[in-house]
């Protein structure tokens, strides 16, 4: 699957074409080991010389990928990546079996599970910043978030859709994309599992969203 | 899959996660924890030798008798053995995996050997690794002096 999909240009203040795909290969996990991961750090070790406060710090770098090529033969797994310009822009790995709902209401219905999603650390302000440079591409992870939901929708889930936030990342899921904080999760490390509600997936996807 | 297309909820949706950390998974406790790892991107190196010397001890074979079953050159096996850094080619990869009757993805993945010599991004389109299909196999299957001749994997 390769769909046409716009980002926002900081540049140019326009949206720029770019692609979302599934057909996610060992390459683009070493392209993000080999590319993301050094700019991350880079620009980590750049937040704390300049006496950015430590929440600020990203605490989630990344994955070694390299140990995750196996996850692409197993069926209960989807990846989806966005290319603009020639660069892999995001990632995100998906579980479409296993997984159910824990708000009250819902209980028991399965959803779709964010396990892993990054953006390039150049697309992300606060990092680039700390370098002196700005971001790139806007919008990049609320493109893979849609992609998720569209997924849940495709598998009949109605939108339903689950991750554990980190804790940089709790008022961007809470509060920009309106998922419901379900509660700490103690197996977990005790990150937060945000959860959309079909209803709450479906303002997210906004005008000229709905089903796939 | 068909992707919102408003320009305006772009803009929007743009906005708002502009500054934000959209990251989910990959968790670590600290930058040391983080460059620690960030260190080892060949990090198993050492198992990858243990195992070859295990395996070569388990069948009572010499360096040079293993060299010549294999079909690697001595010198690269010798320095697979005890060189910390050295990186063997994927030819070598193969040849000793092929031997061993170790899947050769297992030998590279299981042993976390992520970065070997041979290999170029654009060697395949669809993964890094070579196929095993009988005319790639054969692709592999050159002799030592022609692989000394040629150094490194180039099929």
């Amino acid at each position: 699957m390769r769909v046409p999909v716009e980002l926002f240009d900081y540049a140019t203040k326009e949206p720029v074409e770019g692609e979302l795909f599934d057909e996610v290969t060992v390459e683009h996990f070493l392209e993000t080991q080999r590319d993301w991961r050094p700019a991350v750090i880079e620009a980590a070790k750049a937040m704390l010389k300049s006496g950015a406060p430590r929440v600020n710090v990203p605490r989630h770098f990344h994955w070694d990928w390299s140990t995750k090529e196996a996850d692409l033969r197993v069926l209960a797994f989807s990846f989806f990546g966005i290319t603009c310009r020639g660069k892999l822009q995001g990632i995100m790995k998906l579980e479409t079996a296993g997984r159910s709902s824990r708000l009250p209401e819902h209980k028991g219905k399965p959803l779709i599970y964010i396990d892993y999603l990054e953006t390039a650390p150049w697309n992300i302000k606060t990092l680039v910043e700390a370098l002196g440079k700005g971001p790139q591409f806007g919008a990049v992870g609320t493109r893979l978030i849609e992609a998720a939901v569209r997924r849940s929708l495709e598998e009949g889930f109605k939108g339903r859709l689950a991750l554990h936030s980190l804790s940089t990342s709790e008022q961007f899921y809470l509060e920009k994309c309106g998922m419901m904080g379900v509660g700490r999760d103690s197996a977990k490390q005790d990150l937060l599992w945000c959860e959309f509600t079909p209803e709450q997936a479906e303002i997210f996807l906004g005008e000229g969203g709905g089903a796939a | 899959m068909k992707m919102n297309t408003d320009k305006d909820w772009l803009s929007r949706r743009a906005e708002l996660e502009d500054g934000c950390f959209v990251s989910v998974g990959g968790l670590v406790e600290s930058l040391a924890e983080r460059e620690q790892t960030a260190t080892n991107v060949v990090p198993m190196k050492p198992a990858f030798v243990r195992f070859v010397q295990l395996a070569r001890r388990d069948r009572r074979l010499s360096l040079e008798d293993f060299a010549e079953k294999v079909d690697v050159d001595l010198a690269e096996l010798v320095k697979i053995e005890t060189e910390e850094h050295y990186k063997p080619t994927l030819r070598t990869v193969h040849m000793i995996a092929e031997f061993l009757k170790v899947p050769e993805k297992t030998l590279l993945g299981g042993c976390k050997l992520s970065c070997v010599n041979g290999h170029r991004k654009n060697d395949t389109k669809e993964t890094r690794w070579p196929s095993t299909s009988t005319s790639s196999t054969n692709c592999w299957r050159t002799t030592r002096s022609q692989k000394t001749s040629s150094a490194k994997t180039d099929c």
